[in-house]
């Protein structure tokens, strides 16, 4: 499902034009990107949690030219499904 | 919990910022997330712009044991959810360490320490060879008996120098292997012309040799020398104006393809010469003909075919000689080398050593080991946090050789590895 399909089922769902919808989901977010850079983890009830984490730097080698290379540390965006997603899936 | 923020405080922002009603935002809200959980398990992947992708994936079945009873059970077949962060969401969580890239570290500083190595084994080699001819000829230097001959055939002095220039570089520099391959080539051609007044000479190869000594000498001349200091004992680097292309077109590949070049050359060349110790002593008794022969090929660069036919011969009767002729073809050039290629697509390395006693090095054996050890490859120092184990795969590809590596430096605690010290790395040759 791509981002189109995923705004008209919203805007079906919820009784409301599309093009409000997708001003709506793009404030929402804006809203959770602003969160999330904040250091905040969003936690959705049965849905999961996302979170930022910090992947230290490392060292790794390139196997064919046997170069090693230090790669920077990041802050990755991280989703980890709740218990209850997972049940579902089962 | 004031890190952590819930549907609810989601939603009562998006009121705030959109100016609508708490009730419909959070409706609103349930339902993004809801529509996301329920397309998940229709269609397997749902993307949302400034958000991500989430995707089932499927993990197939497989054992396990249960850590507490130790019994073996299966996991099933289950299916995980993945998320990947869209990339503008992605850049802008990760806008405070956007500045750091991936670097390259020590790279050069390595591969300039090994060739350092290389060229000491290199020059090692060399002293021990000089060595041997003091003490094999009592009436003078392979050197010198190459200088009777040449008076012989009124060369000039230029030529003995051309010629126990090659000899004393044998086992290594490739620069100059190189650029005497082009030389080579080109006197090849004349060779042919002129070894016809060259009868005197028994030896084929030692002919050519001859000739291509004089030869060089109206070459030699239109030779450049080059960064002589950088290497090395007396080692000579001539950049050959005359070749008809040049050598070094296109820097960065080029450069590329001539450091792989030399660092082949000059393992091979150890290897050799580790071999050369082995095989003189036992020569010594058997013959005065040529005794041992070495074949070994020559792994071909992508680009550059190297060949290096290495002839020693010594003529048995009264003159001692020794002529070692290198060549490093290219495959670039004309078709005469091609031809020669053809004729020469090996190394090959003739020894034939007088009655004398060479200085003969042997190594002690692992007990019942597959592999015999040869010589020295190189030292290794060792790093902070390094085991054998990786040394031995650093090394040789496998963990299997760490009990080569115990064994050569006669570690007593292996497990205890010291960190800064220097581990000499074996050698090794598969036994038959």
């Amino acid at each position: 499902m791509n981002n189109k399909e995923f705004l008209a089922e919203l805007s079906k769902r919820l009784d409301l034009p599309p093009a409000t919808c997708s001003e709506w989901a793009g404030g929402l977010l804006t809203e959770m990107t602003t969160q999330l850079t904040d250091d905040k983890t969003i936690a959705i009830q049965g849905f999961g949690v996302f979170e930022v984490k910090k992947r230290l730097e490392r060292v790794v080698v390139n196997p064919v030219t046997r170069q090693n290379m230090l790669v920077p540390p990041k802050l990755v965006l991280g989703f980890k499904p709740s218990a209850l997603l997972k049940d579902k899936l089962k | 919990m004031e890190n952590k923020i819930l549907l609810q405080d989601l939603a009562e922002a998006l009121a705030a910022h959109k100016q609508i009603p708490k009730r419909e935002a959070e409706l609103f809200t349930r339902a993004f997330f809801e529509i996301i959980e329920e397309a998940l398990h229709r269609e397997k992947t749902v993307k949302v712009k400034g958000l991500g992708t989430f995707k089932l994936t499927t993990v197939s079945s497989r054992e396990s044991i249960n850590i507490t009873t130790g019994e073996r059970f299966e996991i099933e077949e289950h299916e995980k959810i993945s998320f990947t962060p869209d990339p503008a969401l992605r850049d802008i969580i990760n806008k405070p360490f956007a500045e750091f890239e991936t670097v390259v570290i020590n790279n050069e500083e390595s591969i300039k320490t090994m060739e350092g190595l290389n060229t000491d084994i290199e020059a090692e080699v060399k002293v021990e060879k000089e060595n041997e001819t003091d003490d094999i000829q009592p009436s003078g230097t392979e050197k010198n008996d190459l200088q009777v001959k040449s008076d012989n055939i009124d060369e000039t002095n230029e030529t003995e120098e051309n010629q126990d220039r090659k000899e004393t570089s044998t086992l290594g520099n490739i620069d100059m292997e190189e650029q005497e391959s082009c030389q080579a080539n080109n006197l090849r051609k004349e060779e042919n012309k002129t070894s016809e007044s060259k009868e005197e000479i028994v030896i084929e190869e030692t002919d050519e040799i001859t000739t291509k000594g004089a030869e060089t000498t109206t070459i030699a001349e239109e030779v450049l020398l080059q960064e002589g200091g950088s290497h090395t004992n007396n080692q000579l680097i001539v950049v050959h104006e005359n070749a008809t292309q040049p050598v070094t077109q296109g820097l960065s590949w080029g450069k590329a393809i001539v450091l792989f070049a030399v660092i082949l050359v000059l393992m091979i060349g150890s290897y050799l010469a580790g071999v050369y110790n082995l095989l003189a002593p036992k020569a010594i008794y058997t013959q005065q003909s040529p005794i041992e022969q070495l074949v070994a090929e020559i792994p071909t660069a992508p680009k550059v075919n190297i060949e290096i036919p290495n002839e020693l011969h010594v003529d048995s009767n009264s003159n001692m000689m020794t002529t070692i002729v290198e060549e490093v073809d290219k495959m670039e050039e004309e078709d005469v080398n091609k031809k020669e290629v053809e004729i020469a697509p090996r190394i090959e390395v003739k020894e034939v050593t007088p009655k004398a006693k060479p200085k003969t090095t042997t190594y002690p054996q692992l007990p019942g080991g597959k592999y015999e050890i040869t010589g020295t490859i190189k030292t290794h120092t060792v790093q902070p946090g390094e085991t054998l184990s990786m040394i031995s795969r650093g090394q040789y590809g496998s963990r299997e050789f760490v009990d080569y590596i115990i064994f050569y430096n006669k570690i007593s605690q292996p497990d205890l590895l010291e960190k800064g010290a220097v581990i000499k790395l074996p050698q090794l040759r598969k036994r038959n």
